[in-house]
Formats: C-alpha cells, sequence, structure tokens
C-alpha cells in the first residue's frame, strides 16, 4: 500500500514537472512605455521591442528579426561599457548602427530618428533614416525632384528657397509652362493654379476642349473643402479651390470628355478620402483596387484577413467613358500610387510615366486600431513612423517597396521640359487621342 | 545467473501473452477547447474557448487484466475566439482549428466482468491539420465617401464579413503539438465481443500554438476537455 502511494506521489510529481514545461509569460510593453533609457543597449532593445509588436511587413523582410537582435546587442553592450567610462559616443557611428538594423525595411512610409543622447557638445544630437529614400537612389532611373511643385508658394515668398528650386513664378512649373503654351497655340484654356499653406498646390486646365488636367501636388483636399465650407477667405486656399472646382466642373458639365489627365509627379500622398473628390468624380462604380491586411495582435507574423480594399464613387460623379491617364513618377507615393492602383484598375484607366516610389501601405491614425504602426515622439528620444496596412493590387502583387509600373513608361532622362515643353503630358494626350 | 533471469523473463512474457487482449473502438463525443494567451497591452482584445467535435480510434492492448497500454488516433477540433471591446467592439474572429492526436498511454483498470472503470494517462504527439477562420473586420478607411469614423462600419453590420481558410505560415504557426493527455471512462460490456464506453478526456499540449520563429510573444497554448461515447469490439476475454 505505501509502495503504491509513493508511485502515485511520484507520478504526480512526473505530472506537475512537465506540465510545468509551457513557457512563461512574455513581457510585452506598449511602445510608449519604452521611451526613457540610460544606456545604448536600452535603447536598441526598445527600438527593437517595439518593432517587434508595431511593424506591419515582417512577412514581406527577408531579415529575421531575431537574428538582428542576436548580432547588434552584443555592439550595443559595448557601447554601453563607453557610456559607463563617460566616454562620448558619435552619432556617425549609431547612425551606421541603425542604418544597417534600419535601413532596408520594405515598408517605404517608414521613416525613423533617433536621438544620440550620448553624444558629445560638438556633434549632432540625432539623426533620421527612411528606407525607401535609401532604396530608390539603387534605382537605375533614380533622379532629384524635377518639379517641386510643393514649394511654389514657398519659392514665390522666399528668394533662397526660389534659387534652390529654382522657380521664380508660376510659368517656372513645367505643367504651367505647357498649358500656357497650349494656350497660346489656342489648344487649352480654364488654367488655374493655386498652392495653399505651402502644401499643396494645384494646376489645372482645359486641353483642347474636351480634356480635363489637374496637377495636385499633395492629397489634401479634404482640407481644403473643410476650410472653404467653414468660410476661411485666406486668397491662397481660394484660388486653390478654385483651380479644382474648375477641373471638377469642366468634368461634371462638359459635354463631351475624351479623357481626364491627373498628374501626379511629385505627389507624396495624404488623405485617402481625397479619392472620392478626384478619382470618386470619374467613375459611377465602385473600383476594387486590390486587397489590404492589418496586424491582428501582437505577434510578428498576427495578420487579419485579406479585406477587399475598394473605392466607392463621390458625391459627385460622372462615368467617363474616355481614357482616365495618371501620371507617376520615382517621388509618386502613397496615396498617389493608390490612386495609380485604382486607375490600373479601372478599365479605361492607363499609368503613364515612371515606377512609383512604393509605399502603398495604408497609416492609421490610431495606434489602438490594430496596436501597430507609428510609435515613438517626434520630441522624444526616438519615433517611428510606419504603416498599419499591407496592400496588394487587384492581381494579387503585393507592390510595397516597388511601386506602382506604369502601362506607358517615360523618362526624365529622355523627356523635354524646356520652353513649354512637357513630352510626359503631350504623350498622355496623344494616348487619349489615339488610344495608344 | 544470466541463463535464469533470461528463463524468468521468458516465463513472465508468456505468462503476460496468455492473459493479453486487444480491444479496437470507435467514439466520438463534444470538445471544448480552452486558449491560453497573454493579450500583452492590446487591452481590448478578448479571448476565448470554442467546443468543438472529437472522433478517436482506441486501439488498447492489455497485459493484464489491470494494466494495459493504448494508443489511439484522434481527430480533434480545436479553436478559440477573439473579439474587441470598446470603440472597435463589432470585430471578431473566430479560428476553428483541426488537429490529429496519436496518444500513448497506460492504462489502469477496475471494477468487475460486466462494469469496468478505467484511468488512463500518458503523452500524445499529434499536428495542426488546417484551420478555418469567420468573423468582422474593419474596410480601410477611404472605402465610402461618408465615413465618418472606423465604428461606424461594425456597428451597422457594413463590416467585412470573412469566412475562409487559413493558409499555414511557417514563420507564424506550428504544425507540430505534443503534451500529456488523461482520461477517465466507464465500459458495460453488453456481450463478451462489443462494450459501449463513456469517457472524459484531457488534452494539455505543451507546444506553443506560435512558431519558433516569433521572439517575445505571449505563448499560446491549448487545453481540450472532451466527453465521447462510443463503442469497442475486444478480442479475448475483454477488458
Amino acid at each position: 500500500m505505501t509502495k503504491k502511494i509513493y508511485t502515485i506521489l511520484i507520478l504526480m510529481a512526473l505530472i506537475a514537472s512537465i506540465v510545468s514545461c509551457r513557457k512563461t509569460e512574455a513581457e510585452i510593453l506598449t511602445p510608449s512605455n519604452q521611451m526613457e533609457y540610460r544606456l545604448p543597449s536600452e535603447q536598441f532593445l526598445s527600438i527593437w521591442n517595439s518593432m517587434n509588436t508595431s511593424y506591419a511587413m515582417w512577412d514581406l523582410e527577408e531579415k529575421d528579426w531575431t537574428s538582428v537582435k542576436d548580432k547588434f546587442l552584443p555592439e550595443f553592450l559595448a557601447l554601453d561599457d563607453s557610456v559607463k567610462a563617460d566616454y562620448p559616443i558619435t552619432t556617425k557611428h549609431l547612425e551606421e548602427l541603425y542604418t544597417d538594423i534600419l535601413g532596408d525595411l520594405t515598408d517605404h512610409h517608414s521613416y525613423f530618428s533617433v536621438k544620440n543622447i550620448w553624444a558629445s557638445d560638438e556633434d549632432r544630437s540625432s539623426f533620421s533614416i527612411s528606407p525607401g529614400n535609401i532604396e530608390i537612389r539603387k534605382r537605375d532611373y533614380y533622379h532629384d525632384n524635377h518639379i517641386n511643385s510643393s514649394y511654389v508658394s514657398l519659392c514665390l515668398e522666399y528668394e533662397d528657397y526660389a534659387d534652390e528650386f529654382n522657380i521664380h513664378s508660376w510659368e517656372d512649373l513645367t505643367m504651367v509652362a505647357w498649358l500656357k503654351k497650349l494656350e497660346a497655340e489656342g489648344r487649352a484654356s480654364d488654367i488655374k493654379y493655386g498652392s495653399a499653406s505651402y502644401t499643396m498646390t494645384i494646376v489645372s486646365g482645359l486641353i483642347e476642349g474636351n480634356i480635363p488636367y489637374i496637377h495636385i501636388s499633395d492629397f489634401n483636399l479634404y482640407d481644403i473643402m473643410s476650410f472653404v465650407e467653414k468660410g476661411y477667405n485666406n486668397p491662397d486656399l481660394l484660388v486653390t479651390y478654385e483651380a479644382y472646382e474648375s477641373f471638377k466642373k469642366n468634368v461634371l458639365e462638359l459635354e463631351d470628355v475624351k479623357g481626364v489627365i491627373i498628374d501626379v509627379r511629385e505627389n507624396r500622398g495624404g488623405y485617402l478620402n481625397d479619392n472620392f473628390y478626384l478619382l470618386g468624380l470619374l467613375t459611377d462604380q465602385p473600383v476594387q483596387l486590390g486587397w489590404s491586411r492589418h496586424k491582428c495582435g501582437l505577434g510578428r507574423f498576427d495578420y487579419s484577413p485579406w479585406i477587399p480594399h475598394t473605392f466607392s464613387p463621390g458625391p459627385e460623379h460622372r462615368a467617363i467613358d474616355g481614357p482616365v491617364v495618371i501620371i507617376t513618377d520615382l517621388y509618386s507615393s502613397s496615396m498617389a500610387e493608390m490612386s495609380a492602383l485604382i486607375v490600373k484598375a479601372m478599365p479605361n484607366g492607363c499609368v503613364i510615366g515612371e515606377r512609383t516610389f512604393g509605399a502603398h501601405g495604408v497609416i492609421a491614425g490610431d495606434f489602438e486600431a490594430t496596436f501597430s504602426g507609428t510609435f515613438g515622439n517626434t520630441n522624444g528620444n526616438h519615433y517611428a513612423y510606419l504603416s498599419t496596412r499591407i496592400v496588394k493590387d487587384i492581381n494579387g502583387n503585393i507592390l510595397e517597396g516597388i511601386g506602382v509600373t506604369p502601362d506607358i513608361e517615360m523618362s526624365y532622362a529622355q523627356g523635354t521640359f524646356k520652353d513649354g515643353e512637357d513630352s510626359w503630358l503631350s504623350r498622355a494626350v496623344d494616348y487619349i487621342k489615339t488610344g495608344k | 545467473m544470466m541463463k535464469k533471469f533470461s528463463i524468468c523473463l521468458l516465463m513472465l512474457s508468456l505468462c503476460l501473452v496468455a492473459r493479453a487482449q486487444w480491444s479496437v473502438g470507435i467514439m466520438a463525443g463534444y470538445d471544448y477547447n480552452s486558449y491560453s494567451m497573454a493579450k500583452g497591452y492590446a487591452y481590448d482584445y478578448r479571448y476565448g474557448g470554442m467546443g468543438g467535435l472529437e472522433v478517436t480510434v482506441p486501439v488498447q492492448y492489455n497485459f493484464l487484466d489491470w494494466l494495459g497500454v493504448r494508443a489511439d488516433i484522434s481527430y480533434v477540433q480545436k479553436g478559440h475566439t477573439m473579439h474587441r471591446t470598446g470603440i472597435y467592439e463589432g470585430l471578431w474572429t473566430n479560428t476553428r482549428d483541426h488537429y490529429l492526436h496519436i496518444p500513448l498511454m497506460v492504462s489502469f483498470s477496475f471494477g468487475g466482468e460486466r462494469v469496468r472503470g478505467w484511468v488512463d494517462a500518458g503523452g500524445y504527439v499529434g499536428g495542426w491539420l488546417a484551420s478555418w477562420q469567420k468573423g468582422i473586420d474593419e474596410y480601410p478607411i477611404g472605402s465610402e465617401p461618408d465615413q465618418e469614423g472606423p465604428f461606424k462600419y461594425y456597428q451597422d453590420e457594413r463590416g467585412y464579413h470573412f469566412d475562409e481558410k487559413v493558409e499555414f505560415l511557417d514563420k507564424r504557426d506550428q504544425r507540430f503539438d505534443a503534451g500529456l493527455t488523461g482520461l477517465a471512462g466507464v465500459g458495460w460490456k453488453v456481450t463478451h465481443l462489443l462494450e459501449l464506453r463513456l469517457e472524459g478526456v484531457c488534452w494539455y499540449s505543451l507546444i506553443d500554438t506560435a512558431s519558433r520563429m516569433q521572439d517575445n510573444v505571449a505563448p499560446r497554448y491549448n487545453t481540450t476537455w472532451a466527453l465521447r461515447f462510443g463503442c469497442a469490439f475486444h478480442f479475448g476475454d475483454g477488458k
């Protein structure tokens, strides 16, 4: 009997020890609780942990994030020794380490700002890393900005900017010069342009009486419309709004619209809702550009299902039968690229220009919506600006970090942009007139 | 000495074989999976268990009247629910997991000829076969012009309803499963050959369902309780 009791006790102890083989809970802090640290290794682990749970694109990355910690933590621990010995850390060294860690991420929206709180007084105290900007420099068609329309109001107000961007008058913008040239030839009318709040420039016109054209430097239409509705009467705001209204009126009211040109060269994106007031004008049917998904849990690869990403017609719209052409370039990013994806998904759409930047991820303003995306503080010790959704196009291709490839490729190297010529815009007009 | 020991061992074996009996059965029943996962700072996520079906084919070999060894092939439905609270209430996902288990247990039985009870304990190995997800999620912003906030969609049932297979992702998912299992049962011999059985079983997984390729994530474990009913056919004297 005693033997049996011993046997049962031994068995129970054995079972208890096996049951305790389950892993203990991981300590997962919210990124906002990891903003303060004393040592470089603590800064590294804070950023590493925050990225581990908040970054939405781990499944697109070739790099193994766990190996990153294994590889770099010893280097940061070595820096700890320097700090403890009262030696400063050079910002260049810290920047090189973080560029190795973060500089090749696929999320082309991502942007990191890191403070070196151990820098000497003579050294710079912070640095930033933009993986997208690093990647595009490796493309064989890489070039500097050519249009700079976002800066036109700054240039017209401050000479330093005018010299830097070579914009001394509105006619120095390639599309304005082109429209004016066509106007002189009797081929363009209704030319309007304006730049509001230094952030958004709109140029519009009507080509050959039946092709509405608009260039939009950023997607802040929703803001501008809201301000006008609220009765703001800033002249710059009103003239910018008028340029948009003129385009809208031509699209909705012209008897015969041969085609439409939307020019998003160097457009860095903005509000997704702007779609309803631009491409949403041109269709009476919802357009599915593809699918998107978001993080759904704190695991590195916890994702929601792929959810159809569909854009509905705007509150005012008209079905355009003719071609809808969007003009993109290397710097067309985010909402500008989403617009290109929508146009690609339209039966009458055509993308002309260069392969775009490759920042298709959607950014939600609310961290708690998916407990992922942007973390940190722009004034704090580190800050990371990140996408919250991955997008794939209507054919199932994830184009993050790659960009939208145009149907008709153009290049700045081969294009003509002098004396009122803009060969990209001329190519768009040719396409609308000939269908090829 | 060695020769004597070998003879004794052989005689003991013959004795065991002489008393040995086989039984094979089929059982099915309801199970409930309890899902253990810390939600971390995703404070409005609520995880819960899920009921399912279990089917098992037990095969037992009795050395002695009261001692045997048992191996089953079991199909076990596991799963868990997740829903959100607060302003994101209305978003939910139910995940149904399908597993195959192969337990190996020592079986201790007791009782009379006609009615017997037993307690089995051991371990199991198994594998994740497939998963299915069903739920409501949020459409991306910018999908409708009159959207005023992210919650409008699922409050009025206009969220994205999904019901789809979950593709295995080796970076995220763990196919292998193993753990402890224990059960208690009672049987009634209807005939010399046929026995009706009722069993309560627990599967206690020791394998984190998240892949090891995910570092520093909350571990996720399944514990599944089942009540099943069925029959067994005996070859020999029966259990």
